[in-house]
């Protein structure tokens, strides 16, 4: 089987820097790394005859050259303002900035770069890594590079009040590079804790970011996980989340997709015991000719799990979205409720939604349900509030804000939901100075 | 022809000059030169079967896309309507209270309101109310129409009853305060208590500045509105106008004698 010439790329890439990656000195870590590096030359990057990426096209990355080393990381960063008063990590294209971070010591969690602590955290961390996501190329591509990443650990019972913030900065240029992340996210149990993720990039770059998040939600743990994805235009942009839920569990998530040329934000969660929840929500905003990708897989282990999605967008120019959302019930998973809803507004003739929901259903006993719509504004509401008053533009701009409103008001009362109605209204701005919205 | 179109010579100024108006929906002619003029501070009323263009009417009117004038005028205060977008008719004190409200999912009532007065406000060059200055404003408009806080909150009609939606028609109304209102069988779907709650509101906006035209199909909102003139539609013009006791004829006898009047 031939691979393509970014994948080949990357194996090129590997062999340069190979005995430069962050804790290759650490012996267990290199082997892993070894595994994971002759597992992704097998396949590859996917193509779309494989059938989970049939509608994400990573052949962009055909075009980008990774033999040269990117210039110094000490380029200006213009940072957002921090979302919460808790602590936050920057990585700048792909360096930990503990200058620019802040570092704040809160009771009750261990938030730090991984690279602190893949030495002294190594009980904690090696068994988490596991086989490094062999079983996907995405993932064992991540393995194989494992950049620094941050990792959050939460004892038992601790309630964390402010959110842990990380910004993933890309200053951009012109030499194409490669960000390789893996996060890790360990809720005791009982413990609350939110996460707030941003990807940035400056435009234009031809950043390929490839992100894994590793997180486990012991009993009675509720995990909150934000992620803003913003990366500069150009760039293709994957992240692949996998979690873990034990009994009474919660993980919620919402990823606000924005930003890159081709983006994809992947969740995979095993409900693995009695009561366990997972809550996946969504916004994308596309325009132009960007590709914005949500997948979804859950899976219902056992008896009496949770789930609810809702993932809503809005599109113009010749964008395009793909949700693709499995729910897996296996068999013996009776008492099952999962549910999952994809809307889009295509606010322009050549904008496109492929919209996949699954339901792989072995057990008997369960409440199942998905759904899909894919429409234009209403022209009848859009008459009427025309007919009081409310100028075309704005009262377009209303209907689209209070289409996505259903989802943020997920996150409702959060730190981060000014920010979110925030990046609606912008981007209509934008939408409608550029385009017929 | 048996039009019988009331000249208003008794009024100085003319608000709503209708002239020979063809209106035309998917192709098919609707209104086949209708002719209506109406003063400030004037109700009429525009009886009609169902089809003979009741509705096509306030459409024009309000500015729809899809509803085609082919043919003819409409001058408000002087000024084309045809020439102004739906939304520069409601800045020049243009109101249609519609027969079908439409649903807003995730824009609240109070919100709703507070948008298009404000919009209003500005293409008049008027500074915009804050939000207490608004809500101080629109309490002493509920309190008449029997609409709750409760009901501001939820989404625009969403969930609301037949007279919910109708009352809160008469709520824009009054919190917009336009000088002429086109209410569109605003009659219609409500039992004996909402009527008379809506028939009461519109009766309370009644202004020696503000106009209405009521298109009805039932005499009964005008035992509370009692109107000026009645004029009768009949597919597509206005084949007879009277005083207020037309309508009670029309109850008695029926649209057959002129809807025929119009063949």
């Amino acid at each position: 089987m031939s691979i393509t010439s970014a994948s080949q790329a990357m194996l090129d890439r590997y062999e340069a820097v190979r005995e430069t990656l962050p804790g290759q000195q650490i012996e267990w870590l290199a082997g892993l790394r070894e595994a994971a590096v002759r597992s992704f030359g097998e396949t590859g990057l996917p193509t779309p005859k494989v059938e989970e990426w049939k509608y994400t096209n990573l052949r962009a990355l055909d075009g980008f050259d990774f033999s040269e080393t990117p210039g110094d990381a000490g380029t200006a960063v213009d940072l957002p303002d921090a979302i919460g008063a808790g602590p936050r990590l920057v990585f700048v294209d792909g360096v930990f900035r503990g200058d620019l971070s802040q570092l704040r010591e809160v009771d009750g969690v261990r938030f730090t770069p991984l690279a602190d602590r893949l030495e002294s955290g190594a009980d904690l961390i090696q068994p988490r890594l596991g086989d490094l996501g062999q079983d996907q190329p995405l993932l064992a591509l991540n393995g194989a590079f494992l950049e620094d990443g941050y990792v959050v650990e939460v004892a038992e019972k601790a309630e964390i009040a402010q959110p842990l913030e990380i910004v993933f900065a890309d200053t951009g240029g012109d030499t194409p590079t490669a960000r390789q992340p893996r996060n890790m996210i360990i809720a005791g149990a009982g413990s609350r804790v939110q996460i707030v993720e941003t990807h940035l990039g400056a435009a234009p770059s031809r950043q390929f970011f490839n992100g894994a998040t590793m997180i486990t939600v012991a009993g009675g743990a509720a995990v909150e996980h934000r992620r803003v994805q913003r990366q500069g235009a150009g760039s293709v942009h994957v992240n692949i989340v996998r979690a873990r839920i034990d009994s009474g569990g919660i993980y919620d998530s919402f990823v606000l997709q924005q930003g890159a040329a081709v983006a994809r934000d992947e969740i995979q969660v095993g409900l693995t015991a009695a009561g366990s929840v997972a809550r996946l929500n969504g916004v994308y905003l596309g325009d132009g000719s960007q590709v914005l990708d949500n997948t979804t897989v859950v899976r219902h282990a056992t008896e009496n799990s949770t789930s609810e999605q809702l993932y809503k967008g809005a599109l113009t120019g010749s964008a395009r979205a793909v949700f693709q959302g499995n729910i897996r019930v296996e068999a013996g998973a009776d008492g099952t409720d999962g549910r999952m809803t994809n809307k889009t507004l295509l606010l322009s003739d050549k904008a496109e939604i492929d919209t996949k929901p699954q339901l792989e259903i072995f057990a008997d006993d369960v409440k199942c349900s998905h759904g899909a719509t894919a429409g234009e504004l209403d022209e009848d509401a859009l008459f009427y509030l025309r007919a009081r008053g409310i100028p075309e533009a704005q009262a377009r701009g209303m209907l689209v804000e209070a289409f996505l409103g259903e989802v943020i008001d997920n996150v409702e009362e959060e730190p981060i939901e000014p920010l979110l109605r925030d990046a609606v209204g912008n981007w209509l701005a934008h939408a409608q100075e550029t385009e017929e919205v | 022809m048996s039009t019988n179109v009331h000249q208003p010579e008794e009024f100085v100024k003319i608000m709503l000059e209708i002239k020979n108006l063809h209106a035309s929906v998917d192709g098919k002619p609707i209104l086949k030169g209708l002719d209506l003029t109406m003063g400030p501070g004037e109700v009429h009323a525009i009886m009609g079967p169902n089809g003979s263009g009741k509705s096509t009417l306030s459409y024009v009117i309000a500015g729809r896309d899809g509803y085609e004038v082919t043919e003819g005028s409409i001058l408000f205060n002087g000024r084309d309507l045809m020439e102004m977008e739906p939304d520069e008719r409601a800045g020049e004190g243009l109101f249609l209270a519609f027969q079908y409200p439409v649903e807003i999912p995730g824009v609240s009532t109070m919100n709703f309101l507070k948008t298009s007065l404000n919009a209003i406000r500005a293409y008049r060059g008027e500074d915009e109310l804050d939000a207490m200055e608004f809500l101080k404003f629109v309490r002493e408009q509920t309190a008449t129409l029997n609409i709750t806080d409760e009901l501001l909150k939820r989404a625009v009609n969403v969930g609301f009853s037949g007279g919910e939606k109708k009352r809160n028609e008469v709520l824009q109304m009054a919190v917009l305060r336009p000088s002429f209102a086109v209410l569109d069988e605003t009659d219609s779907g409500l039992d004996v208590d909402a009527l008379k709650i809506v028939g009461e509101g519109v009766t309370g906006l009644r202004s020696p500045e503000r106009s209405m035209l009521v298109i009805t199909h039932y005499q009964r909102l005008l035992d509370y509105i009692v109107p000026d003139r009645v004029h009768v539609l009949a597919d597509g013009r206005i084949v007879a106008s009277g005083g207020a006791d037309l309508a009670g004829e029309l109850e008695e006898k029926g649209y057959a004698g002129f809807s025929k009047a119009a063949a």
